[in-house]
């Protein structure tokens, strides 16, 4: 499998689009950074340190299916079955090399924030545990989000249609996510006002999700990658433990499932 | 005999469509083996499945005696270079770049061979030029030398030579001729182009619905295809004895019928056939070659 990583890796190396997610990330960043100074009474950099997973899982999502995608629509994929890779170890280095490529990203969109934002703004207010458990598990979100879409662009052997499903797919579940914050994050009680727009009671919000509507939804927005990336930081956030059992669950099931799908796949 | 790629009845579906129906086929090691079939009679599947992209419903597939079910036969494939339907380039990189990403994909220790490979398919002078601006016929070049990577001992050629120019064409072929006269290549070779298969394939393999129909060496093809004379008697055995007599090679069919191989004076032979009371009723000369072989092998006409 060395030589499929060093292989692909080079080809990450060479890849214009990668280069340019990374610059992209980077000025991402800077661009938050910069916009802090309009709030110097509240500069936390809190609000910008965990955005990134959702950021680069989306990017992520465009170039694994481009980076990926272009194995088959080339026919490169071929070269490698051709000369006896295994298909396990070839769906592996892609996963690999997908992760890596999330994973520089997210150099490129901390980079700002480490030179720029922590000496002006200071550290982020969470403590240092907290902090630590809070990134390790929001780079294994963005593993989960490279599992889920290797999986769709090695199964998937068309690259136009497998960036369009990655894409559909992601911003539809955004969508999804969404919605279901707004019924977990909705108020127990809401006001009720009179003619003159006071308030005179707090009735039931009819809305209001029961427990177990609750339960589900959570696990939804807890099992989705995009609904985890959303969550770090934030005051409703399920706590790290379970982010993690579900990051890990994503990044398992989906891997056995591309790699057996791909196995069994008639190579064109 | 030693055979580098071996079939045995290998079945290949897709739902209810059956590409390979039980085909048996056996490449001889340093043999230029043509295979030779109609659009959708099953070269490509078979090449696929070769080339481990497929794997059969039913049946095997030995590679070097290896068969594809063994763990082995990964190892066995590192002696495999093919082009299958079109050249597997990235589209985005030199031909240099692409041949340095197969080096590395074959775990090969330096890129130094890559000017010689480069000069081997006539792209040396492609420099910077990304493979997408590329004809089609430096696409298939490339094709090649990136099937030729690794030194392969087998190079397996699903229709090299399409959209390549006559010049191109003749190039192809000698490559083909070179790495298996000096290196000792076996190449399998599947094309449309039945006159340079004759050129160039030491043994033939014809394909019809998914089924090998005929496996035969050149040397056998050039006996059935030789110039013959059909020719219809009142009695072969009278026949016979004249054309012993005159020493021509020849083939009774029936006690009327009969083929006669070779030039002929069809003058001398029917007089002679008359002076033993021995009547010719027709004369037919029939000339075979690869193209009429493999038609009258699969049927159809010649304008199918």
């Amino acid at each position: 499998m060395s030589r499929l990583l060093i292989a692909n890796f080079a080809r990450l190396k060479k890849s214009k689009l990668f280069w340019c997610m990374v610059g992209l990330m980077f000025a991402f960043a800077l661009f938050r950074v910069i916009n802090l100074l309009s709030f110097p009474d509240d500069p936390a950099i809190d609000s910008i340190l965990f955005f990134y997973p959702l950021v680069i899982g989306i990017a992520i999502t465009l170039f694994i299916s481009i980076f990926l995608g272009t194995e088959y629509s080339d026919g490169t994929i071929r070269n490698k079955l051709i000369v006896g890779h295994i298909r396990s170890y070839i769906y592996l280095s892609n996963f690999i090399v997908s992760i890596a490529a999330a994973f520089i990203m997210f150099v490129a969109y901390m980079l700002p924030i480490i030179v720029i934002g922590f000496p002006v703004f200071g550290l982020p207010t969470m403590g240092g545990a907290e902090y630590i458990g809070n990134l390790a598990t929001s780079l294994l979100t963005l593993v989960a989000f490279c599992a889920l879409h290797t999986m769709v662009s090695m199964i998937y052997s068309n690259k136009a249609g497998a960036t369009a499903i990655n894409l559909l797919v992601e911003f539809a579940l955004l969508f999804v996510v969404l919605v279901l914050f707004g019924k977990l994050t909705a108020p127990e009680l809401v006001p009720n006002y009179d003619n003159a727009g006071n308030i005179i009671e707090y009735v039931s919000n009819p809305y209001y999700p029961s427990s177990i509507e609750k339960a589900i939804y959570q696990a939804i927005v807890d099992i989705l990658p995009i609904g985890q990336a959303m969550q770090y930081g934030e005051y409703y956030a399920s706590p790290i433990w379970r982010l993690v059992v579900c990051a890990v669950a994503v990044i398992v099931v989906c891997t056995i499932i591309g790699i057996v799908a791909f196995n069994k796949k008639n190579i064109k | 005999m030693e055979y580098v790629l071996q079939t045995n009845a290998v079945r290949k579906e897709y739902g209810h469509f059956k590409a390979l129906n039980g085909l048996s086929m056996n490449v001889p090691k340093g043999s230029i083996y043509g295979f030779v079939g109609k659009n959708g009679s099953g070269k490509t599947t078979l090449i696929r499945l070769a080339c481990g992209l497929q794997q059969p419903t039913e049946g095997e597939i030995k590679i070097y005696g290896v068969g594809h079910r063994d763990r082995a036969v990964y190892k066995a494939r590192r002696r495999i270079g093919a082009v299958v339907e079109t050249p597997s380039i990235y589209l985005d990189m030199t031909a240099e770049e692409n041949l340095k990403e197969q080096y590395r994909i074959l775990g090969m220790p330096s890129f130094d061979d890559i000017g010689a490979l480069l000069h081997l398919v006539g792209l040396e002078n492609t420099g910077k030029k990304k493979a997408r601006n590329f004809s089609l016929g430096m696409r298939q070049r490339l094709g090649i030398a990136i099937a030729l990577a690794g030194n392969p001992d087998f190079l397996i050629l699903d229709e090299p030579v399409n959209g390549l120019d006559p010049q191109g064409i003749v190039e192809i072929r000698e490559l083909i001729l070179k790495l298996n006269h000096e290196h000792g290549i076996t190449v399998l070779i599947s094309s449309h182009y039945l006159d340079e298969l004759s050129k160039l394939a030491t043994h033939f393999g014809f394909i019809d619905r998914g089924k090998l129909v005929k496996e035969i060496s050149a040397a056998e093809l050039e006996v059935a295809c030789r110039k013959c004379t059909e020719i219809t008697v009142s009695d072969t055995k009278i026949l016979s004895r004249v054309l012993d007599k005159m020493g021509l090679d020849y083939s009774i069919k029936s006690d009327t019928h009969a083929e006669i191989y070779g030039n002929i004076n069809v003058t001398d032979l029917t007089l002679k056939l008359f002076g033993e009371h021995c009547s010719v009723q027709s004369v037919n000369e029939r000339n075979e070659n690869l193209e009429t072989f493999y038609i009258n092998l699969v049927g159809g006409d010649k304008d199918e």
